[in-house]
């Protein structure tokens, strides 16, 4: 019962015109971003963050999730209308909510993945509100070496989970380490690795960092291809009969195991909603009646995809306000907005700031209703949203982006740290160095290093302190096999070379989503489709 | 440039990020040397650890890269686009541009400039796009939420 309090007193904390235009207005810019092929939902919290700084906390967070939920969602309207996922979450929508739109049932399909996109985050939602307190109140009697070992076990699950190399993701983890380190020793006060810089003393500021690695990389990205961007409208992409009571009661067994699936993987760090959105769809093919269907028009297909990548969004807020562990990238740059506002994610924050958590929880509730009303009085509109050229759409993303990163500490060299994450971020998405184990394990370093040193302190220096306590030892053990999986999987999965996709176009969407699906090191080979070169596939 | 050869020089710049990490705590943490990697209570006993774990990745990464099957499976690697380094000295000559001219100024010539990188050229469009944009910018950093962005020459 103490739950429903909280949540009513949430409601209560939230019920003004501030928070709920805020959460709106984070919607429908999300939905939009979201819709913009190459315009990702991390890019659009990341770009949108430093807005939140100078408002209310119950303004600020209401506004960026409404971003996160809408850009997910969002990802979908051109997956189906132009073939061309907005987000690499929706990839898995685009196969048969685009070929959906082609028989002339874009509206079905565009309906199908409205509703199951708000059922898969309303229950995820609600399993956010009942677990995360008393989890929360379970890790509250975690000690300094239990945390040093599940940070170490974060980290190691990121590093092997992101892109297609363990090494490549464990150097990522390295730099994001090196790079959390700049700036003076909390406990000393030595300067490290400032090379007598005095702008660097104060560390390495995280947003400017992550607007240069997520949105600066991906306008280089973009300049490569010279703003191409197919825009082959599927005729009839919004027309034919929507969704009928008779066909969604079919499909709520599919989009409630996707939920399942989504809000399990959203919870675990590194697995964020780009591999939910596939593993739901390979489970909803193999449960189908109509398997043959999935690729060809199935709204079965359309469902599990979008209900497996909603249901990350709030579950993948579990390990971030618990543990203060990021699930994704975009509760990496969710967690910096959070400490921006004086709430540090961890066991104590539900101590601390209780009624604005719930806050937060009553308005993950409030924008399923607005989204659901709002995609479905604007989703015949929405499609227009990709007509916008990217020479118009980048320019002005650039501007936003000096401006956001200036607005974090006023200070010029946040510039300078955005050009370099940028710069660092495209070489990076090149060369098929994960980003997001960077990013975390930045995110993550401090309190690493600080339990690290909290344990030795007080085992007076003794390393069996790691040891000593069951729950630090049996996250050791988990940590050491992940590790030996991972660095086995390295060095013994040989990818099989596959014939270049013949189409064109669908080898220009693919590409949108290399980078996001190698950072996963994601394969859909169990369909046997569209595999690269390399033997791996985008999604 | 092929993938086992992009990825042995992804190695090779690791290790030497590593190295100049272990080059530079003595000078930055006194009394540090390599023993004080096991000293975890030590101001650079962390620095050293990342920089290990950066090293370590960079030998495994090099060694995947010599394996006989993944060189018989080897990719290209896009190489840089001329687009992307004019974008990323643009970026460059904007900060200095944006304290010679002021904010709203360089932002309107960068909408103006940056389009041509896209291929867009639409100058209906572009224009009223450098003129509302910086402005909008700037009436929402500056009047609204109270940050002053540099003022330069112009505006």
């Amino acid at each position: 019962m103490d739950v429903l309090d909280n949540l009513a007193q949430g409601f209560e904390l939230i019920s003004t015109w501030q928070s709920l235009t805020a959460a709106l207005a984070g919607l429908a810019a999300g939905i939009v971003i979201g819709a913009l092929p190459g315009l990702t939902a991390t890019m659009a919290v990341a770009v949108l963050a430093p807005f939140t700084f100078f408002m209310e906390s119950v303004i600020g967070i209401p506004f960026l999730l409404g971003i996160y939920k809408g850009a997910i969602y969002g990802g979908s309207i051109p997956a189906i209308t132009i073939n061309t996922p907005g987000t690499a979450a929706a990839a898995a929508t685009a196969l048969d909510g685009s070929a959906l739109a082609r028989q002339g049932r874009g509206r079905l399909a565009l309906e199908t993945s409205l509703v199951a996109s708000v059922i898969a985050d309303l229950i995820a939602t609600f399993v956010l509100i009942f677990v995360a307190a008393p989890l929360a109140a379970v890790a509250i009697k975690f000690g300094s070496p239990d945390f040093t070992m599940l940070y170490l076990f974060a980290l190691t699950m990121i590093a092997g989970v992101s892109g297609n190399s363990f090494a490549k993701g464990a150097m990522s983890v390295g730099l994001g380490m090196l790079m959390a380190c700049v700036g003076l020793d909390p406990v000393s006060g030595y300067q490290r690795l400032t090379f007598g810089s005095i702008d660097l003393l104060g560390g390495i500021a995280l947003v400017p960092l992550l607007i240069g690695m997520f949105a600066l990389s991906e306008i280089l990205i973009q300049a490569e291809k010279h703003g191409r961007r197919k825009l082959a409208e599927i005729d009839g992409a919004d027309q034919g009969r929507g969704l009928d009571l008779r066909t969604f009661r079919r499909l709520v067994p599919t989009i409630l195991r996707s939920t399942g699936i989504g809000t399990f993987l959203g919870a675990l760090p590194g697995l964020g909603a780009e591999i939910s959105c596939w593993i739901s769809y390979g489970v909803a093919s193999k449960r189908s009646k109509e398997p043959e269907k999935f690729g060809k028009g199935s709204v079965e297909g359309v469902a599990a995809a979008e209900a497996g990548n909603n249901a990350v969004c709030p579950a993948a807020l579990i390990p971030m306000m618990v543990f203060g562990i990021p699930g994704d990238t975009i509760t990496a740059v969710l967690l910096g907005a959070f400490m921006a506002q004086g709430l540090l994610p961890g066991p104590l924050l539900f101590q601390q700031h209780g009624p604005i958590l719930y806050g937060f929880f009553a308005i993950l509730l409030v924008t399923n209703v607005m989204l659901l009303v709002f995609g479905l009085g604007a989703i015949r509109y929405l499609r227009h949203i990709t007509r916008i050229p990217p020479g118009l759409l980048y320019p002005s993303v650039t501007v936003l982006c000096f401006a956001g990163a200036f607005a974090v500490n006023n200070a010029t060299f946040d510039w300078i740290v955005m050009v370099a994450g940028g710069v660092a971020g495209y070489l990076m998405r090149k060369t098929n160095v994960p980003i997001p184990p960077l990013v975390i394990a930045m995110l993550l370093a401090p309190g690493l290093e600080n339990n690290i040193r909290q344990s030795l302190t007080l085992s007076d220096g003794s390393y069996a302190v790691f040891v000593e306590s069951p729950l630090a030892a049996a996250i050791l053990i988990l940590t050491l096999t992940v590790t030996v999986f991972f660095t086995w999987r390295s060095f013994h999965l040989t990818p099989t070379p596959q014939p270049p996709n013949p189409s064109e176009e669908a080898r220009d969407n693919e590409k949108d989503l290399d980078t996001q699906a190698t950072r996963h090191g994601h394969r859909r080979c169990r369909h046997g489709r569209r595999r690269r070169s390399d033997g791996r596939v985008p999604g | 440039m092929r993938k086992s050869l992009s990825d042995r020089l992804i190695a090779v710049i690791a290790l030497a990020i590593s190295a100049v990490v272990f080059l530079a705590l003595p000078h930055d943490v006194p009394g540090t040397s390599l023993a004080t990697f096991a000293d975890m209570e030590s101001a650079a006993f962390f620095p050293m650890l990342a920089a290990t774990l950066v090293g370590v990745s960079a030998v495994m990464l090099a060694v995947g890269s010599l394996n006989t099957s993944s060189r018989r499976a080897d990719d290209d690697v896009d190489a840089i686009g001329p687009r992307p380094v004019l974008m990323v000295i643009g970026f460059c000559i904007f900060i200095p541009l944006i304290h010679g001219l002021g904010m709203v100024t360089a932002s309107a010539i960068t909408i103006l400039v940056l389009p041509l990188v896209f291929g867009y050229r639409d100058y209906r469009w572009i224009l009223p796009l450098a003129v509302l944009l910086p402005f909008a910018v700037y009436g929402l950093f500056e009047k609204i939420l109270k940050v002053l962005f540099p003022h330069g020459a112009v505006f």
